[in-house]
């Protein structure tokens, strides 16, 4: 599913923020889910104050904290935007949490079976993209 | 001698005339990341952590020679991602060579073989081949069966063809040291040049947090790995770093030793931690709080750290920075044969 249609499915994993939703009311709660959605290795949708949407991937949410950087998904590539922080409403982790899930225990408390069917479909991925 | 002559004497002359300059905080390695897509996903690994659009991203090879021209240093570091998927990697490294950096292409190795023709021998190019012990272990650690096989087709082919290649090993929690040893004596007889070792970190996303080592863990496991060491082993590294890794002497961090370059701009403070990047090295230099960081520091995140982007920096200013520390290295190197 492409990145950008799943602000419409979010999912809520035990463990994990995706899915979660993070409200700026003030200058404290708005740095929180900012600072929280820098820290995200996902994509996460910034509803703004005009009612407007961006989603991206935030890499940068500057020390003064008044400026958000994201790259936000053009088809396959993603080009960089920097709003104003004051601009942000609410923070959605509407994005995949690339990072949760993939511990060593979840690995090795795999069955054998499961462990090569999913190094399998990473090989496949990784073929299909001409990467192995 | 696993380092040529001219490398050394190119690293030496640079650091010798930073200090010179009285230049205290200067970069020794840069960290250039010209993409984050791996065709592995190791659990130890906290770099591929990214939704696809950004996987996708690379740096374009003119944007990896400003990095190279901004920062300096005298030696450069590709690691990733993995670097072989970019499809101008030939580009970039002939760029760099051009401009007499010593490369470190830092790589997994499931597709040097293959792309082995884009490359040309030369003493500035090196393949840092990332082995993390024998088959077993090392198939584990990359979390595929059957890549510690294909790494050591390639490292025979490119040592065989002439291109200088070193082994890049990251050791965690539960490494045998009798076995690394016997990895040693097999890397060893494949005829790299030497190799390299370093204590894992623990990345804040990496997946697997349980299975880096602290700080007393890792003297004590460096030190039995190390005891008796066979005049075979030969160590890409500096001997005071080994030291260091055995708790025979104290550093602290130089994280501006390798900065590091990526899609996102100049990382702040370090090669493993990210609290935000700056688009100038010149920035990174002087507006990162660098008090803020290193094992002194109390910094949390730095408080296991013994990683070599670090201290292998600490440890070659260490070597120029005094005559006992210059003292201290003559003599590991006689004992590590470095």
């Amino acid at each position: 599913m492409p990145q950008a249609d799943k602000h419409a499915l979010p999912t809520h994993k035990p463990g994990s923020i995706e899915g979660s939703v993070l409200e700026c009311t003030d200058g404290a709660s708005r740095r929180n889910a900012l600072q929280t959605a820098f820290d995200y290795r996902g994509d996460v949708t910034l509803d703004l104050q005009d009612g407007s949407h961006l989603l991206g991937f935030v890499y940068l949410y500057n020390e003064a904290g008044d400026l958000v950087h994201l790259f936000v998904p053009q088809g396959k590539d993603s080009t960089p935007q920097t709003i104003p922080a004051s601009r942000v409403a609410r923070v959605r982790f509407t994005g995949e949490d690339t990072a949760f899930g993939k511990s060593w225990d979840d690995w090795t408390t795999k069955a054998e079976k499961e462990r090569k069917k999913e190094a399998e479909r990473l090989a496949k991925e990784a073929i299909a993209r001409g990467e192995l | 001698m696993p380092v040529p002559i001219r490398q050394a004497w190119t690293v030496a002359s640079y650091v010798l005339g930073q200090k010179l300059r009285g230049n205290k905080r200067y970069p020794l390695v840069l960290m250039l990341e010209p993409l984050f897509r791996c065709n592995l996903a190791c659990a130890g690994c906290g770099k591929i952590q990214y939704p696809d659009h950004v996987l996708n991203k690379r740096l374009t090879p003119e944007q990896c020679w400003a990095a190279a021209d901004e920062c300096g240093a005298p030696m450069v570091s590709i690691p990733g991602g993995e670097p072989l998927i970019h499809p101008e990697i030939d580009k970039i490294v002939e760029g760099l060579v051009a401009r007499k950096k010593y490369i470190y292409l830092c790589t997994n190795a499931l597709l040097l073989k293959r792309k082995l023709d884009l490359f040309k021998p030369t003493q500035f190019l090196t393949f840092s081949v990332h082995m993390d012990g024998l088959e077993p272990e090392h198939d584990a650690a990359v979390c595929r069966d059957g890549t510690y096989q294909v790494a050591i087709e390639a490292i025979r082919e490119a040592v065989k063809r002439g291109f200088r290649v070193t082994t890049n090993t990251t050791l965690f929690e539960g490494a045998d040291p009798a076995r690394v040893r016997l990895f040693f004596d097999e890397m060893m007889k494949l005829g790299v040049e030497g190799m390299m070792l370093s204590p894992g970190y623990s990345y804040q996303k990496a997946p697997d947090q349980e299975h880096f080592l602290g700080r007393e863990r890792t003297k004590k496991l460096f030190s039995q790995i190390l005891a008796d060491r066979k005049r075979s082993w030969k160590f890409n590294l500096s001997p005071n770093f080994l030291e260091f890794l055995q708790g025979n002497v104290d550093y602290e961090c130089t994280p501006w030793g390798n900065p590091t370059y990526n899609i996102f701009g100049w990382q702040k403070p370090c090669y493993l931690l990210q609290d935000g990047y700056v688009p100038t090295f010149k920035q990174l230099i002087e507006e990162t709080p660098w008090e803020n960081y290193g094992h002194k520091s109390g910094n949390e995140k730095c408080r296991d750290c013994m990683v070599h982007c670090g201290y292998e920096p600490s440890s070659v200013d260490d070597t120029f920075g005094s005559v006992p520390g210059f003292a201290r290295t003559v003599k590991a190197a006689m004992a590590y044969g470095t």
